[in-house]
């Protein structure tokens, strides 16, 4: 119970932190503006005008609170061993692992606080012309989709933000662990393409089992990515989301439970 | 002491990697085989000098933020400048005597179809087939869009094989989409130059809210053309009505004033309707 305490306070100091940290208002004021943006290019496609902004804006809607992730996860930890204001916090009676989950605990509530401001903002340029909405949103339930697809962003968050918890613990420099994590990002979104190299590939022997074990560590990202879904045919994206939370808490566990166990082994 | 209880902390942080492992797994099985990856690899994309904005948006997972700017660029290819400069034209030539409105002796519906003859002959837009091919193969559920490109090809551009070609490979891609038979056969009877087989295929078309205005400024022409005029003065008040781009709804109001001017019977049976300005 009081490890939980711990936690909770842990958390509710990083959410403080984030807020006021002046590189989170810069992320959330461009990822406003890259919206306000998106009705701009919405006017260049007139018959599809509404699907610009709705696109665009959720892409907008996912890097922002991408990089509020990785921007936070990686100066979480980095940042207070170079200060030294670690220490105030583990002479203390706190586990290293209660600090470890604390944080990204923390860091998770601030990112989910951005993407909900700017998805606030996103359904607000989006109904701005109502007639555009009706027809754009004909056939599918706007009010059930849109949460799920918001939901799907969160979960490749989450997973992104651990894995930046786990690189800035053994990187030496931010920028070391930010190209780690886009790296780890951007090929989680080439599954389907490592999965067509395995099944059907002419790769045999060394190359197929290397192509297999990178594909077995990264995270398959295109699970998540129901806003280039959502509409296909046969598509039932509620039925899926049960199966694509246990996957992402099953990521987001193993590289947070790594990171415990590297953070309690790490010499100060 | 310490040493035993950080290998007990070992052992369990290891179980439960074990227990994130199994699940990952287990996930990973039952996603795979739910989930069928329908998009075309980045190797099938169309090279273009857009190509790296194309695999930008893929890295980042984007496929429909991919298309929809292709779109765009599709638009800026085809479209604006060339329809604004027919539309002028052609609004010359339907107000009357005008310092380059139609010859003596022509009528306004023969003006404009020489300046359309004219403005969208076939060469002028080379690259169309590419464009919309970029497009299907970021996006093949971009329904209306290829419709509406293969509508171009095939009626604007009478580059029917290209159309066809398009047509086909949608198919391939969204097999479910039956809409793109009913353009196929549309365009065959075109080809044919069977008016009537293809008046009733386009009349199924329209019914669609996706059918694009281009189609029912097609089959409101041709419904003229086999003596309807009060069914092509409907599907020119319907495009007036739906149509999002002001050059559509102007051109569907002046083919709407032409037709009623031409038949005092259809504008008294549709005057009621038709719009004011």
């Amino acid at each position: 119970m009081s490890r939980l305490r711990s936690i909770l306070a842990i958390a509710r100091t990083t959410v403080i932190e984030q807020i006021r940290n002046r590189l989170y208002l810069v992320i959330l004021f461009f990822g406003g503006l890259v919206l306000v943006a998106a009705a701009l290019l919405g006017a260049l496609a007139p018959g599809h005008r509404t699907r610009v902004i709705f696109d665009l804006g959720l892409v907008t809607l996912e890097l922002f609170g991408l990089a509020t992730a990785i921007f936070g996860a990686v100066s979480l930890v980095l940042q207070e061993t170079e200060s030294k204001t670690i220490y105030l916090i583990l002479t203390r009676p706190v586990g290293r692992s209660t600090y470890i989950l604390g944080r990204f605990l923390g860091l998770v509530v601030a990112v989910a606080c951005t993407m909900a401001a700017m998805a606030l903002f996103h359904v607000a340029v989006l109904m701005w012309d109502m007639e555009y909405f009706r027809e754009f949103t004909a056939g599918w339930s706007f009010a059930r989709i849109y949460p799920m697809l918001l939901l799907m962003s969160m979960g490749k968050m989450l997973i992104t933000a651990a894995i930046a918890l786990f690189f800035s613990l053994f990187a030496t420099s931010q920028v070391s662990a930010l190209v780690f994590t886009s790296s780890f990002w951007i090929a989680g979104h080439f599954g389907p393409e490592m999965k067509f190299l395995i099944d059907r590939g002419t790769a045999a022997g060394p190359s197929k089992a290397l192509i297999k074990s990178v594909a077995a560590l990264l995270p398959n990202f295109q699970y998540f990515n129901f806003r280039d879904m959502f509409q296909l045919p046969g598509f039932s994206g509620w039925s899926f989301t049960g199966t694509a939370a246990v996957y992402c808490l099953g990521y987001t566990g193993f590289f947070l439970v790594l990171s415990t166990l590297w953070f309690s082994r790490k010499e100060f | 002491m310490r040493g035993s209880s950080r290998s007990s902390s070992t052992r369990s942080a290891v179980a439960l990697l074990a227990v994130c492992a199994l699940l990952i797994g287990w996930a990973d099985e039952r996603l795979s085989k739910a989930m069928t990856w329908r998009f075309p690899a980045v190797n099938e994309l169309v090279v273009t000098e857009n190509y790296l904005t194309d695999v930008g948006c893929l890295l980042i997972g984007a496929h429909r933020l991919a298309a929809d700017v292709a779109y765009v660029q599709f638009l800026q290819y085809y479209g604006l400048s060339e329809h604004v400069a027919e539309d002028e034209a052609a609004e010359k030539a339907e107000v009357g005597p005008h310092v380059d409105g139609p010859p003596p002796g022509m009528s306004p519906d023969e003006y404009i179809k020489i300046l359309r003859t004219h403005d969208k002959s076939s060469g002028i837009y080379p690259r169309m087939l590419e464009l919309s091919t970029r497009i299907l193969r970021l996006d093949p559920f971009f329904n209306g869009v290829i419709l509406e490109a293969a509508g171009a090809l095939a009626f604007n551009q009478k580059r029917i094989d290209e159309s066809l070609g398009l047509l086909r490979e949608a198919i391939v891609r969204d097999p479910s989409y039956f809409r793109y038979h009913l353009y196929v056969s549309s365009i065959l009877y075109k080809q044919k130059g069977n008016d009537t087989g293809m008046i009733d295929l386009l009349l199924e078309a329209i019914k669609y809210p996706d059918c694009p205005p281009m189609f029912e400024m097609i089959l409101g022409n041709l419904l003229k053309k086999v003596g309807r005029p009060l069914d092509a003065a409907h599907v020119f008040l319907h495009t007036y009505q739906t149509a999002h781009k002001d050059y559509e709804k102007s051109d569907a109001l002046r083919r709407l004033k032409l037709v009623c001017a031409q038949n005092p019977a259809v504008a008294r049976q549709i005057g009621a309707e038709l719009p004011a300005n």
